[in-house]
């Protein structure tokens, strides 16, 4: 263990420049050795550094410590359809008198929490990456429009609204300059951290809703035959019509390619899935481009692995956030809790135990987590214990 | 504020130099708890039982290695034990042997885990653009690319450097 201890030290040194000529002989007799070499390079490369920095999230402890935990046991198979349906029926009508006379109250009977600063969802910290790799906060400028000039993009940031506009003003539409066409369109970012969300209006008109802990690459303007833009995490689609330009997201996994319509992606990793509310859309493999499936509007199509499984799904489950609202039916602790903890921005520690048990309820999301844990409890199938920013999920 | 003198607390008791050592350590500790044990609450059990046992015998630690020697140690020593237990449990056998890891990867787990601490601790207290320096120039990048990447000068990279690499070898632990 002294071992390496010493050598973590010397490695630490080295990198800021305070090593001295014999530590330095030690470490690279020890860089020799070409295992060494390699998790020496891995140290330096390490690209959790650079790209928490780019992101400027806070660096908080405890959420390196959860992305460094094993994945969630996959979700058990799901009931059938109808089933579902009744269960979430019958579920659902308590839980509404439990949201009425227990909502707004905090530290009821079900709730072990005591007297904490409150944590509600906030919209401050989303980001702008522009195509330079400058980093602009929309934050900074709340209420204010904020406009940035960049390869004839005019950007109209209004943070208190929490939207972004790329759509031209009509005195501004005139057409692009010569030397413009020729060059690729600037592309930017919008990085929208944990406990934000935050719309973005595209130059042809398509709006975009981002969910909390998602981004979303796009170009200035769109050139070319189609419209392209890159999402990973939550975003929900209202893809203005233009039967000439094909309208294509990329995930990980898929890309979907669309020419005016609604629905909602959610990517992550390496699964994809998307669900369509209205018009339709074509699912093609990322890498091979091969077709995958055509949905028409009510079904969902999941990809990941090899596989493309495309059902029937209530659309109004699938897109309740963007209208504010979290809707749970029949869904896991593991996953409810992972959604709260990026609306919220808090961590929470949950034994595998509990990771499976099913909550169905309807909350809405703009309540603070005190509320909204307090709803959860009255299923009595779960309890929670806060302290500070971490929620502990208890029987 | 010396490390020297932050020892000195400790072995006295206060409590601040306590808290210090557990801010420090607690994270990187249930990390390289968790690469044993593969479990986040026992990871933390661990992790928070090994500070207990250092509390109890604060006085019986005369400088900074040796504080760390003994949570790693024990820490790594508490996660084998666990394993160990499990296994004769039978419980979770299947799952305990594809997590058997060779004493290379040990080693590299501690390096690895350590320097990291180092690093992110030290670059947390950084101002913002002096840690994009820092950070990039780690990463293996020149002045000239960092200045293109940050739009700034490159006498501004340069001074951004020294300021950054000054103020970690200020860092305490």
């Amino acid at each position: 263990m002294t071992d390496e201890l010493m050598i973590s030290d010397l490695i630490y040194k080295e990198l800021i420049e305070e090593i001295t000529p014999e530590e330095s002989r030690v470490l690279k007799k020890w860089l020799e050795e070409p295992a060494n070499r390699a998790l020496y390079d891995r140290i330096r490369q390490k690209n959790g550094l650079g790209r928490r920095l780019y992101e400027y999230v806070d660096v908080d402890s405890l959420k390196d410590f959860r992305s460094t935990l094993p994945a969630p046991a996959p979700a058990a198979p799901r009931r059938s359809l109808r089933l579902r349906y009744a269960l979430y029926a019958a579920a659902l009508v308590p839980l509404l008198v439990a949201a009425i006379f227990f909502g707004a109250r905090i530290g009821g009977d079900g709730w072990t929490g005591v007297s904490h600063p409150e944590i509600v969802h906030n919209s401050e910290g989303a980001q702008l990456i522009l195509s330079s790799g400058q980093v602009v906060d929309l934050a900074a400028d709340e209420g204010r429009p904020v406009v940035l000039a960049e390869a004839n993009a005019v950007v109209d940031a209004r943070d208190g609204e929490r939207t972004l506009s790329y759509k031209k003003a009509e005195a501004a539409a005139a057409p692009v300059p010569e030397a413009a066409v020729t060059a690729a369109p600037a592309m930017h970012t919008l990085v929208v951290p944990r406990g934000v969300n935050y719309n973005v209006e595209l130059s042809d008109g398509t709006v975009v809703y981002l969910d909390a802990d998602s981004r979303l690459e796009y170009p200035v303007y769109f050139a070319g035959d189609s419209r392209e833009v890159t999402v990973s995490g939550r975003a929900y689609f209202d893809v203005a019509h233009d039967a000439e330009h094909p309208f294509i997201v990329r995930t990980a996994r898929a890309a979907i390619r669309v020419f005016g319509t609604e629905f909602c992606v959610s990517a992550s990793g390496s699964q994809s899935v998307t669900t369509l509310v209205k018009g339709s859309v074509g699912l093609f493999d990322a890498g091979s481009g091969e077709q995958l499936a055509m949905l028409t509007p009510g079904q969902q199509a999941v990809v990941s692995g090899d596989e493309c499984v495309v059902q029937q799904v209530e659309t109004l489950y699938q897109t309740a956030w963007k209208d504010g609202y979290f809707i749970f039916e029949s869904k896991s602790v593991g996953s409810i809790m992972e959604e709260l903890s990026a609306w919220y921005n808090i961590d929470y520690v949950l034994k595998d135990s509990l990771r499976d048990v099913n909550i169905t309820a309807r909350i809405k999301r703009y309540d603070n987590v005190e509320s909204v844990l307090d709803i959860l409890s009255k299923t009595r199938s779960v309890n929670f214990k806060r302290d500070g920013r971490v929620i502990t999920v208890i029987n | 504020m010396m490390k020297n003198q932050l020892i000195r607390a400790f072995q006295r008791g206060e409590e601040w130099a306590f808290r210090k050592v557990y801010e420090q350590f607690f994270s990187p500790l249930c990390i390289y708890a968790v690469k044993y044990v593969r479990d986040a609450s026992e990871a933390q059990d661990i992790v928070q039982d090994v500070f207990a046992a250092l509390w109890l015998q604060h006085d019986n630690f005369s400088n900074y290695y040796t504080i760390r020697s003994f949570l790693y140690i024990s820490v790594r020593n508490r996660s084998l034990n666990l394993l160990k237990k499990n296994l004769l449990a039978n419980e979770k056998m299947i799952h305990v042997q594809q997590n058997t890891l060779s004493e290379a990867q040990e080693s590299e787990m501690v390096i690895e885990t350590e320097v990291e601490r180092r690093l992110m601790a030290a670059i947390e207290s950084l101002p913002t653009e002096c840690r994009r320096v820092l950070v990039l120039s780690i990463e293996g990048k020149s002045y000239q690319e960092i200045g293109e990447l940050l739009h700034i000068a490159i006498n501004t990279v340069k001074n951004h450097r020294i300021r950054a690499v000054k103020k970690l070898r200020e860092m305490m632990l």
